[in-house]
């Protein structure tokens, strides 16, 4: 009994605690999540109801399929290489010694810089006119004058932007996560005969497993923000393989086609949905394990 | 112990607990007080109260309410002053009130008149610039002023060679001629130096204002030191003035004082409620008998005490003549008894308007009703409805706001701002459209429905007949109205005007000349994509189609491989074609000029009004074979008005829309189009008292310069708009595109195909977008 009034209280005080951040969630994220749900069922200016036509409308919305499809390949191809590239470069630095500290801030850099200044220095580098053309035009003594923001080259141009920007970030938490690792497994590890890749395969990696999650949820946030290169880097109307999400919510919100930016949310929410919760099935066995 | 220790555990918990609700209730309650409407103040401020007095609240039908504020009375003019140029407005000896005008004959030439207010009329001091002007060098009347030094003063033009000259009126009556060498051409000049204005101090010392600065010179003539301040609005005006011991200036970004023992500043008070274009930044500034300053402008009359950095508004200009665009502020005075009076005239300094400003303990300050006008841009069409609107409704307050940065940029920023706000309904009452998603709003419901409104105008005052039919929906329904129409002309060779047909015509135009002069690509793109409006994106899905596109940049390239266009002009370039790397967002540069100087067939102008045409209709008399014609019945409509559905007082917001269409504003000459009510176009075709202007154009060893349109010519203009029958309203998004991806293709990097591919990739996800 005693137990039990005692586990009340305490649930009490935690829920106490928690008020003031479930209460500021709840205003600043969890009303205008309710409006955007109801928003996707009424007419722009939320007059009427509609049903399912902004559902129908957008699900067949040529822009938007465009869109969610540059943003999930995007997503597919970005995440994976900051992934790998970041830790790669991470277990490099973690035993780079003396010249550590220099990696690390020349790695961090870009993340002082603003995206401005990055588009700015991208759009020297790769318009018609610009550095990479003419170092290629030296190199072979061919005219170039490519437009590298826009055709083929545009998309790895923009999976490059978001590695070099956020590399050094992802590497920090990396090696946050590798200096929580005991030397002594490493040291008797290396006694055991085990090679490098072996200690990385066997000790390194399984006890990274809090860091993977952070540096994929961050990662994940982190790569909406991409659209402010491609907008700064190739306009409102970028090419085609880099109009992401982003460009055209923001040109509906423009036009006032605000049912179609809420709809277009909302299949954005349920497409998330799975994969949050295989990254939340994957953390739950790893903690089993 | 144990006892003890848990006793005491429990009053920290308790106490713990009391502080933690204490803190909770502080919290709630200061929110609650803080989310508490301001019943009483209304949310706005009322207008400042008269200096040293505080404005009365009354009770009104139960709520209070604040009383005070300045209100305008009009003052009489001398009878036969009507067609007379104001020259001057002061206090003078005896601290009279004193009026100059100048009386213009026919051959342009001016003679003073003076007239002295008794306190309830004007009365003229007869022969009086007979009695002062000098015998022997004919002269134009310029300006009068009283001097600190208690003499009188007058400046003025010779007839003869037009050199200034200052003279001060001696107790005699005799004019004196002060400082003439200053004035005299140097050698191997035609024009001497014409001050903006001077002012003569206590001591006699003469301050003469330029450009730039205000030179500061002794009696006889040495000069002392000159003090830095920014330009007036004209020629014969200059924002300043003299105190025994200062000079007062506006300079860039405040107001300076200087001191005139050396002529440096000694305190820059900032002040930025004068800077925009339609204004020019013009201001009048005057002094207090306490050291303050006072500044009146369109905005208002503030005031600032000595010492002091804050502006206080005193008279709302929004809610006068003031904030009247037709009407140019030439002078504001400050009464015996805190009053003021101003002084305005219309366009060409005639057509005079004397007001007096006096404190109304009992006039509402903060007026019970606001109607809003929103605009991405300031607009002197709107701003003058406002002035009128405000004048016929006392009791409401009409606000212009507008949504571009102090720098006149427009960002998409602005317009998301302005959807939140119609997304929660609400937003101004009244929309101007002009750069915003205007088709959008017609179908979200934004706009309401004016079809009944514009029935009455048609019945009352009717509005073009085309116009209100381009604007009218299938179903009969009216969302928005252009308010003024701008009209492109083909001014030159009547062959090659006619090559502008279609976009065939143009690109194969083969001629001795060039049809048109060289120009930015993208500037013929936007002048292209204009004339050939309806062939180019007339298909009802307002993107041409790949061919079409094809031939529409292979028609820009033919045009300008023709005369030398570049996407970017050198410097050299240039100097030496004449000219420049701006772009014009309709892509017409006016280029009749360049027809009269033989380097095109045709120019193209785009008509504002008429005052647009005066370069043209000069260039035509010099050309009797050239004409002028519109060009595929094209026009561009400008200040589009709508309503907002979400507006509270709708009443109200149609009154505006009916006053914005009503003569009354419509004939008013802004630069911004031609007026689309009949009636306002017959009473501006008929209007005379503007015959006297002149324009003049030219570059390096090239003049023009024409007298405004005679009666038949304006009419020959106002029949023109008759054939105006396709509104040009090119989406500025899709033209942004043809630009951009056009660029290769003029530079010689891409072909036509590529090109239009580029263009149409990027059309298609913006078409898809709207889908």
């Amino acid at each position: 009994m005693n137990t039990n009034k005692r586990q009340r209280r305490q649930y009490r005080l935690a829920w106490l605690f928690l008020f003031p951040s479930v209460s500021g969630m709840g205003v600043f994220y969890g009303l205008p999540f309710m409006d955007v749900v109801r928003r996707s069922f009424l007419d722009a200016m939320g007059q009427s109801f509609t049903g399912l036509d902004n559902y129908r409308a957008v699900w067949n919305n040529q822009a938007f399929r465009l869109a969610f499809g540059n943003t999930f390949r995007f997503l597919a191809v970005a995440i994976p290489l900051l992934f790998i590239v970041s830790l790669v470069l991470a277990l490099l630095v973690y035993r780079a010694g003396l010249c550590r500290q220099w990696f690390k801030a020349g790695l961090m850099l870009p993340m002082a810089v603003p995206a401005a200044a990055i588009a700015l220095a991208w759009k020297i580098l790769l318009c018609p006119d610009g550095c990479l053309n003419q170092f290629l035009t030296f190199l072979t003594g061919e005219g170039w004058g490519r437009d590298w923001v826009n055709g083929d080259t545009a998309f790895p141009i923009l999976v490059g932007t978001y590695l070099w920007k956020n590399i050094g970030y992802d590497m920090l938490l990396w090696l946050a996560g590798l200096s929580a690792v005991p030397e002594g497994l490493y040291d008797a590890a290396k006694v055991d005969g085990a090679g490098v890749f072996a200690r990385i395969r066997h000790i390194s990696l399984p006890n990274l497993g809090g860091a993977m999650a952070m540096v994929l949820v961050l990662s994940l946030v982190n790569s909406f923000r991409v659209y402010r290169e491609a907008y700064l880097l190739a306009g409102a109307y970028p090419d085609p393989s880099i109009y992401l999400i982003p460009h055209l919510f923001g040109h509906w919100f423009l036009n006032l086609d605000v049912q179609k930016m809420c709809t277009g949310a909302m299949f954005l929410l349920l497409a998330f949905l799975p994969c949050f919760g295989a990254a939340k099935a994957a953390a739950a066995r790893q903690r089993k394990a | 112990m144990d006892l003890f220790k848990g006793k005491k555990g429990k009053c920290r918990r308790a106490w713990k607990k009391l502080a933690v609700l204490g803190l909770v209730a502080s919290v709630a309650i200061g929110g609650m007080a803080g989310c508490k409407g301001n019943r009483e103040g209304g949310g706005a401020l009322p207008p400042a109260a008269l200096p040293g007095q505080e404005g009365p609240v009354a009770a009104g039908e139960g709520q209070a309410v604040a009383r005070g504020r300045y209100v305008e009375n009009e003052v009489a003019l001398p009878p036969g002053t009507e067609n007379d140029r104001f020259i001057s407005l002061f206090w003078g000896e005896g601290h009279q009130l004193e009026l100059y005008t100048a009386k213009v004959d026919d051959a342009g030439n001016t003679a003073g008149r003076r007239f002295l207010w008794d306190g309830g009329s004007w009365q003229e001091d007869a022969g009086w610039w007979d009695r002062v002007r000098p015998q022997d060098t004919p002269l134009n009347i310029r300006r009068v002023f009283y001097g600190l030094d208690g003499n009188y003063y007058f400046s003025g033009m010779t007839v003869e060679g037009y050199f200034y000259h200052l003279y001060r009126i001696g107790g005699d009556g005799q004019a004196e001629d002060l400082l003439p060498q200053l004035f005299f051409p140097e050698e191997g000049r035609d024009y001497g130096w014409i001050p903006t204005k001077a002012e003569v101090g206590k001591d006699g010392g003469i301050l003469l204002h330029g450009f730039e600065d205000a030179v500061y010179y002794q009696p006889d003539g040495k000069k002392m030191f000159s003090m830095e301040k920014s330009w007036g609005a004209s020629s014969e005006s200059s924002i300043g003035y003299l105190t025994e011991k200062e000079f007062v200036a506006k300079v860039d970004g405040g107001i300076t004082r200087y001191s005139l023992t050396d002529g440096q500043a000694i305190e820059m008070i900032p002040y930025d409620w004068g800077s925009n274009e339609a204004t020019n930044g013009s201001i009048v500034i005057f002094g207090d008998r306490d050291g303050g300053i006072y500044a009146a402008n369109e905005r208002g009359l503030a005031h600032v005490g000595q010492g002091g950095g804050l502006w206080e508004l005193l008279i709302d200009g929004a809610m006068n003549t003031m904030g009247m665009r037709s009407m140019y502020l030439e002078e504001f005075l400050a009464g015996e008894d805190n009053d003021f009076y101003g002084i305005y005239v219309s366009e060409g300094g005639r057509g005079m308007l004397m007001c007096h400003y006096t404190y109304d303990p009992d006039a509402i300050a903060v007026l019970p009703k606001a109607l809003t006008v929103y605009g991405l841009t300031d607009n002197s069409t709107i701003r003058q409805a406002a002035a009128l609107f405000q004048k016929s409704h006392p009791d409401v307050r009409v606000e212009v706001l507008t949504g571009a940065n102090p720098e006149g940029g427009v960002s998409e920023e602005t317009i998301r701002a302005l959807n939140t706000e119609l997304l929660n309904g609400k937003g101004a009452d009244v929309l101007v459209l002009d750069g915003l998603p205007a088709e959008s709003y017609e179908k979200k419901g934004v706009l309401m429905d004016l079809k009944e409104v514009f029935a009455d105008i048609q019945k009352e005052s009717p509005i073009m007949g085309q116009v209100v039919k381009n604007f009218t929906k299938e179903d009969g329904s009216i969302y928005q109205m252009p308010a003024r129409i701008q009209l492109p002309v083909a001014v030159g060779d009547p062959q090659a005007a006619t090559a502008f047909a279609s976009l065939e015509g143009m690109a194969g135009y083969q001629g001795e000349k060039p049809l048109l002069r060289p120009n930015l690509y993208e500037n013929l793109l936007r002048l292209t994509a204009n004339l050939q409006y309806e062939e180019l994106f007339g298909n009802g899905d307002g993107v041409p189609t790949q061919g079409l596109l094809e031939k529409y940049l292979e028609t820009v390239k033919a045009l300008g491989e023709d005369n030398g266009s570049r996407t970017m002009f050198t410097q050299e370039e240039m100097e030496r074609l004449w000219v420049s790397n701006h772009v014009m967002p309709d892509g017409i540069t006016g280029s009749s000029t360049e027809y009269d100087r033989g380097s095109c067939a045709c120019g193209v102008e785009n008509l504002k009004g008429m005052f647009d045409a005066v370069i043209p209709v000069a260039v035509l008399e010099k050309h009797p074979e050239a004409t002028m014609s519109t060009i595929n019945g094209v026009y561009l409509p400008q200040v589009r008005t709508g309503v907002n559905q979400g507006t509270s007082q709708p009443q109200l917001a149609k009154e505006f829309i009916r006053c914005l269409f009503s003569p009354e504003v419509q004939k008013e000459e802004f630069f911004d189009g031609f007026p689309v009510s009949l009636a306002a176009q017959q009473e501006n075709c008929r209007q005379s008292g503007k015959e006297e202007y002149s324009m003049g154009s030219g570059y390096g060893d090239y003049h023009i310069s024409g007298q405004w349109p005679d009666p038949e010519k304006r009419e020959e203009i106002y029949k023109m708009l008759e054939e105006a029958m396709v509104p040009a309203m090119v989406d500025e998004t899709v033209m942004g595109m043809i630009v951009a991806g056009s660029r290769d293709y003029f530079d010689g990097k891409a072909t036509v195909r590529q090109a239009a591919e580029a263009i149409l990739r990027q059309v298609a996800i913006y078409q898809a977008e709207q889908g």
